[in-house]
């Protein structure tokens, strides 16, 4: 059994006849993951806020009859019928339905080939039925599975999927997703209507969805528990939505989950560090000392170690955020924020990307689909990469622990804590300018579902970290190595041509230290020497290969594992009269830099994935390095005005 | 894509100015169709009752059950362009 994300084409219209497509469709939150999960034992992505599915993931599965098929897990969608964006959630299930059909059609196959199982949370079921008399409609073969049976039973209530099958006119199934039996159960019923198609089944479009919901979920009990029950997602919204206490919490919320991440996070990436260490050692054992050993050791495994130093924060941030979102809280976070992102021009459905962004933009942008206005997500696809993602950490470290040595612990938390806010003011601003110019136009204001309160369950949750970091080594770690190999080329091959004094460091006839003299005249008004340029050609890929690349502009061994030493010999570079090159004006004005600047090509990678093209990518490395650029020579210079050393 | 009449202003049957704790029935929505539809297919529409359960502060969204058991949160601006009625006492 195996599951990989895919793109929106079903794999029988690839692999030919004999396969039966299995499509999991219904409304975001309905349990369709989950119940996938189930299934499948497999790897979509479960949570409890709209639009979460992000690619259609797919999986084989035997049936009980022996046969095999592929199952589906579609996003979340509201309508077969409405107009949606194609390259939305909705759009993406919604031409995965379209293009289903069209195989069976073109290949001449019958409907059986195929079935829809619309996954229905009964709690809501009249919403549910909406969808199901569409998909009656457009005449699909169809099977309803109701989910959340463990909820309704715990309400007090009860489902006749008897009747309720009687009415639609197709079978009904109702499980839980937390209990094993739900995957035989779904399996037999899919079994039988693949079985049974030819004779019977005729799904019956003329229903009221509000009038057969009340026909058929009545009450079977009503003691205090399953009144508490009831009344449990109204009464922790009295206080989580609270006009005072609400937003409080909200704040407080947020600030712990990324407290979590960089206190659990340090001892496990201080663990991969010495793993990293350890292999080097050996390595020089096996190579000894050569151009090929240095390659190897400060080219591929350098950056294999920076892949290795991201992966704790990935996995414990997909932890927490999947932990909110299974929950039912990241919508109400949404609803909390959707007023201040309208002043910008993006509305709460951005508040989820534009979070994740504080670990890595690029799952963010692949989360950017849940925003269903096309203006709006382009928008926030944009400005995600000023958002200050967990690689410009080490660099951030480094600038304050070389310029701000002198000042207190507590005043560079400060001025580390700025650094965030003003990650997340830039984004704000850039975001108000954008919808006002290259995103210009008007978008569809909010509206959300917001899904009943659950507990998450641990193993889906598991599930998702072990993606995440899989997903991070593939989309990222590659990127990483290879920017890391090609940046040891640039700094270790000699530029044909250049000369240097003999007892000056062989970096400086580099190729990257050329181009970094060549670019002093340009970068003087910042206060960045070649040094530095060597640094930030060295970050173009990666931003947190700067610390590395300076450690070995300035000689310094293993400069990213202990930044100390390096931070010592940027304190103690004098120009010939004997004044520092760097002075802490230059710092602030490296961070402006570091801020703003999209130094990372696994970013751009991901906006020309989800943006179809290099417009947009090449727009966002020309405003981020402009705009930092500009802040930087204007921190220098006011700087300067103003007396900073 | 909101078309464009009287924008935001909150008159006396726009769902926007419904009252805390008030059970409106959605009788149109000023809207372009293809918003119209997806709203109606979300669970929004026409004849839907809705209560107001919160709002949020600065002018932010409202959150409203429907009688269908959904839950939204409703961008301000969009609320006004839903007309509503008062409900009448005997459904539910």
């Amino acid at each position: 059994m195996s599951a990989a994300p895919s793109s929106p084409a079903p794999t029988s219209s690839r692999s030919g006849h004999g396969r039966i497509t299995i499509a999991l469709v219904g409304r975001p939150n309905s349990g369709k993951s989950s119940l996938y999960n189930r299934v499948t034992g497999g790897n979509a992505r479960v949570g409890n806020y709209p639009g979460i599915t992000i690619d259609v993931l797919e999986a084989e599965i035997d049936l009980p009859s022996g046969a095999r098929a592929v199952i589906a897990d579609l996003p979340g969608l509201y309508s077969v019928e409405a107009t949606v964006a194609s390259d939305t959630d909705e759009g993406v299930a919604k031409s995965f339905i379209e293009r289903l059909r069209a195989s069976a059609t073109a290949e001449g196959a019958d409907a059986a080939r195929f079935l829809v199982v619309q996954v229905i949370d009964p709690t809501r079921l009249a919403l549910g039925l909406r969808l199901t008399r569409e998909l009656a409609k457009s005449k699909l073969p169809l099977l309803i599975a109701l989910t959340h049976k463990d909820v309704l039973a715990a309400e007090g209530r009860e489902v006749d999927t008897a009747g309720l099958s009687d009415a639609l006119g197709v079978p009904v199934v109702l499980v839980s997703a937390r209990h094993a039996d739900a995957k035989p159960a779904l399996l037999a019923a899919i079994d039988d209507h693949l079985r049974d198609h030819e004779r019977t089944h005729t799904p019956r479009p003329s229903f009221d969805p509000a009038e057969l919901a009340r026909a058929v979920v009545r009450d079977v009990s009503s003691t205090a528990a399953t009144r508490r029950r009831r009344l449990f997602t109204e009464h922790l919204d009295s206080v989580l939505l609270h006009p005072l206490v609400g937003p409080f919490l909200f704040v407080a919320l947020m600030a712990l989950v990324f407290a979590a991440v960089f206190l659990v996070a340090d001892p496990v990436t201080g663990f991969f560090d010495e793993l990293v260490v350890f292999a080097r050692t050996g390595l020089d054992k096996l190579l000894g000392k050569g151009l090929f050993a240095s390659f190897v050791a400060d080219g591929v495994l350098a950056g294999a170690g920076t892949v290795l130093a991201f992966m704790p924060q990935i996995v414990i941030l997909t932890v927490a955020l999947e932990l909110l979102e299974a929950s039912g809280y990241l919508a109400r976070g949404a609803f909390l924020v959707d007023r201040l992102l309208r002043v910008l021009g993006l509305s709460g459905r951005s508040f989820l990307p534009l979070l994740m962004g504080h670990a890595c933009a690029v799952p963010a942008i692949s989360a950017t689909r849940v925003v269903r206005d096309p203006r709006e997500r382009l928008t926030t696809i944009l400005v995600l990469p000023l958002m200050a993602c967990s690689a410009r950490l080490p660099t951030y470290a480094l600038v304050l622990g070389a310029f701000f040595s002198g000042h207190s612990a507590l005043f560079r938390a400060c001025v580390f804590v700025g650094l965030y806010f003003a990650g997340i003011f830039a984004a704000l601003v850039a975001s108000f300018v954008l919808r006002r110019s290259a995103t210009k136009g008007k978008s569809l204001p909010l509206v959300l579902e917001m899904p009943a309160y659950r507990v998450p369950q641990a193993s889906v949750i598991a599930r998702k970290a072990s993606q995440a970091a899989r997903r991070f080594l593939r989309d990222v770690g590659t990127t990483i190595v290879i920017a890391s190999a090609a940046l040891w080329i640039l700094l270790s091959i000699p530029m044909p041509g250049a000369t240097r004094e003999p007892d000056a460091p062989e970096i400086e006839s580099s190729i990257a230290a050329t181009v970094g003299q060549a670019l002093e005249p340009v970068t003087r008004p910042a206060g960045f020497d070649w040094r530095v340029n060597v640094g930030l050609i060295g970050s173009f890929g990666a931003r947190e290969l700067m610390v590395a690349t300076m450690g070995v502009v300035f000689g310094v061994e293993d400069a990213e594992d202990d930044a100390a030493p390096l931070a010592e010999k940027l304190r103690e570079a004098k120009k010939p009269d004997g004044t520092p090159v760097y002075g802490m004006r230059t710092g602030l004005a490296l961070l402006a830099f570091f801020v703003l600047a999209c130094q990372c090509m696994s970013t751009v990678a991901a906006i020309r994935r989800e943006t179809g093209g290099w417009r947009w990518p090449a727009f966002v490395i020309g405003y981020t390095y402009a705009l930092g650029y500009v802040v930087a020579v204007l921190v220098y210079q006011i700087g300067g005005l103003l007396g900073v050393p | 894509m909101v078309d464009g009449t009287d924008a935001g202003d909150a008159n006396a049957t726009s769902l926007a100015s419904a009252a805390i704790g008030a059970r409106v029935r959605i009788t149109s929505a000023r809207l372009d169709g293809d918003i119209a539809g997806w709203l109606a297919a979300v669970g929004l529409h026409e004849g839907e009752e809705v209560t107001v359960l919160r709002r949020a502060a600065f002018g932010g969204p409202l959150h409203v059950r429907t009688s269908a058991g959904g839950e939204f949160a409703v961008a301000k601006e969009l609320a006004a362009r839903l007309e509503v009625t008062p409900a009448s006492e005997d459904r539910r």
